[in-house]
């Protein structure tokens, strides 16, 4: 029987007696994924997944993406009615700007987190210090043979000149 | 592993890309003077007409450097607080739990700032610096060696509480 033991290790759940949304084949319960806004919720939570670096996430990851997607859908609900001059309440658009750039600026902080870690200075160090080694032995050994000259080609391969 | 302050100067993937060209060869021999780092016959005799003095047998532990405007201090002092704390290796020093700290002091805070500026451009464009920046706080950086926090600070009023533990 297939689980999800990865994701949840104490416990092992048949995928079957999972919700439809946690297995993600359903979006939102009750919501006809077809509509304008339910697309651009979907295309929304695939941007930051893919922000984020793939499927590989994890629940509270995925809890951030969703609630940053919806709040975006709404706000350009409520943008788009500021351009077409009808009345707005104030308040609520700045509350979901501000609410939209919380969860942005967590998301894009667990973003920073994933980003693989570059050389360290150590290993910096030991491959630079390796190299100069190497190139000082490879000095010393052309100042030891003096006269000696690569050979060509030709030579090497015992080809005609 | 570690480099000396002049290996680490003149790294093409280190500091080389901030002082490149000629113009710093007075420094890097002020600076291998400093630390008591082989020197070249030139590098002596150029260490002899800035400092009209020998370079000294161990490494000191003040320098004062007496130049005018554009000669390179901030730089200068900019890279040996860099280099202090990425390469920093005296924990048999520190206390658990206990933090070092690079402090550069200067006159006012705009004054400090601007080494606090050259040093944040090291280890937020030197990728294995980069990678050692675990925080960014107002006056500062920690490192993620464990035992060092490279900062800045301005004169006087809170040099006082921290206890050099550096051996300069």
């Amino acid at each position: 029987m297939e689980t999800i033991e990865a994701r949840t290790p104490n416990v092992s759940v048949s995928l079957k007696t999972r919700s439809a949304i946690s297995n993600g084949k359903r979006m939102l319960p009750g919501v006809d994924g077809r509509s304008p806004a339910a697309r651009r919720y979907r295309d929304l939570v695939a941007d930051f997944t893919r922000d984020l670096g793939g499927a590989a996430l994890s629940a509270a990851e995925v809890a951030l993406i969703r609630q940053a997607a919806a709040l975006m859908v709404r706000a350009e609900a409520l943008q788009a009615a500021i351009i077409r001059g009808e009345t707005v309440d104030d308040e609520t658009a700045v509350r979901l700007t501000n609410a939209a750039t919380r969860v942005l600026t967590a998301i894009s902080g667990r973003k920073r987190k994933r980003e693989p870690a570059s050389q360290t200075l150590d290993e910096y160090v030991a491959a630079r210090k390796a190299a100069r080694a190497a190139e000082a032995e490879a000095t010393r050994v052309a100042a030891a043979l003096p006269g000696e000259t690569v050979p060509s080609a030709g030579e090497r391969t015992g080809d005609a000149p | 592993m570690t480099f000396n302050i002049a290996e680490a100067l003149t790294d093409p993937g280190l500091f080389e890309p901030w002082f490149p060209g000629p113009s710093w060869s007075r420094w890097i021999a002020v600076l291998k003077a400093a630390y008591a780092l082989p020197m070249s016959p030139a590098e002596v005799e150029l260490f002899r007409t800035i400092a009209e003095r020998d370079p000294p047998r161990k490494r000191v532990r003040e320098l004062w450097a007496v130049a005018g405007r554009r000669a390179g201090k901030d730089s200068a002092a900019s890279v040996i607080a860099a280099h202090a704390a990425a390469f920093f290796d005296q924990g048999h020093r520190l206390r658990p739990g206990e933090r070092a700290l690079v402090m550069c002091l200067a006159c006012d805070r705009s004054q400090a700032q601007v080494v606090a500026g050259y040093i944040r451009s090291y280890f937020s464009k030197i990728p294995p610096l980069a990678a050692m920046v675990t925080r960014e706080t107002g006056d500062g950086l920690e490192l993620n060696n464990g035992r060092y926090r490279g900062g800045h600070q301005q004169f006087p009023a809170r040099s006082r509480p921290y206890d050099p533990v550096l051996d300069f």
